[in-house]
């Protein structure tokens, strides 16, 4: 399964158990993610200032 | 050189720079990992309860890349790999560490260092010196305002350094810390 239509498909034959138990994944994953994200700008900030990144 | 060729050579630069930054650093593995073309440092897909949610492309040639990793929404990680300079004297390698140590401070507010210490990591048998620091500060960590800690630990491996930034909530830094300690020592760098 390697594209977005493919995952679409498989998503649309779910039973509706497991599509509220892959709901609930993609909503933290999506959370872990976004909220890294503020860290990980923090590090590079450091890495610029120490190697003169722009 | 006629001045006809000079524009189409310049294109012809523009053109093999932009390719270049195009380029992908990274090369996928059958197991989800990637490796850094440049240094042969590979970036696994997962380490025990780390998960690589990131990767970054520095510069144009791809030689200064980094992964970002997130474990159970309780630690935020991210390890750069970056060429070093050819001294891979002793002297070059604490330039390096003082550099990157300061940044901390410089980015940060109300930095508290707790420690400064020699650091050992074993890689295919070979055991590589480098350096490990902890310290706290106040900072947002997963939306929320938080006391924190913050490891940064450099090691050279040839050509490059490798970089651990890592950092966690005070609250949670008993477990956290367990986690990084197994998030080091199983990753296997080559």
């Amino acid at each position: 399964m390697s594209t977005v239509a493919e995952i679409e498909s498989a998503i649309e034959k779910l039973p509706p158990a497991k599509f509220s138990a892959l709901l609930a994944w993609i909503e933290e994953y999506q959370a872990m993610v976004g909220a890294s994200q503020t860290l990980f700008a923090m590090y590079d900030e450091e890495e610029a200032q120490a190697h003169g990144r722009s | 050189m006629t001045r006809s060729l000079l524009l189409p050579l310049a294109l012809l630069g523009s053109l093999l720079a932009s390719s270049l930054r195009a380029a992908n650093p990274f090369e996928p593995l059958p197991d989800g990992g990637v490796r850094h073309t440049f240094s042969g440092f590979i970036f696994p897909k997962s380490i025990g309860d780390f998960k690589r949610i990131d990767t970054k492309q520095y510069n144009n040639e791809g030689s200064d890349v980094s992964a970002g990793y997130n474990a159970l929404s309780m630690v935020v990680a991210t390890v750069y790999a970056y060429p070093a300079p050819v001294d891979a004297s002793a002297a070059a390698f604490a330039r390096e560490w003082t550099s990157k140590r300061g940044e901390v401070f410089q980015v940060n507010q109300g930095v508290t260092a707790l420690s400064d210490t020699a650091a050992t990591v074993v890689q295919g048998g070979k055991e590589f010196s480098g350096r490990r620091a902890l310290f706290s500060f106040r900072g947002n960590f997963l939306g929320a305002e938080r006391e924190l800690k913050s490891q940064l630990l450099v090691f050279r491996d040839g050509a490059v350094f490798i970089e651990y930034r890592i950092t966690y909530p005070l609250d949670d830094a008993e477990e956290a810390e367990k986690q990084i300690e197994r998030f080091i020592r199983d990753w296997s760098w080559r």
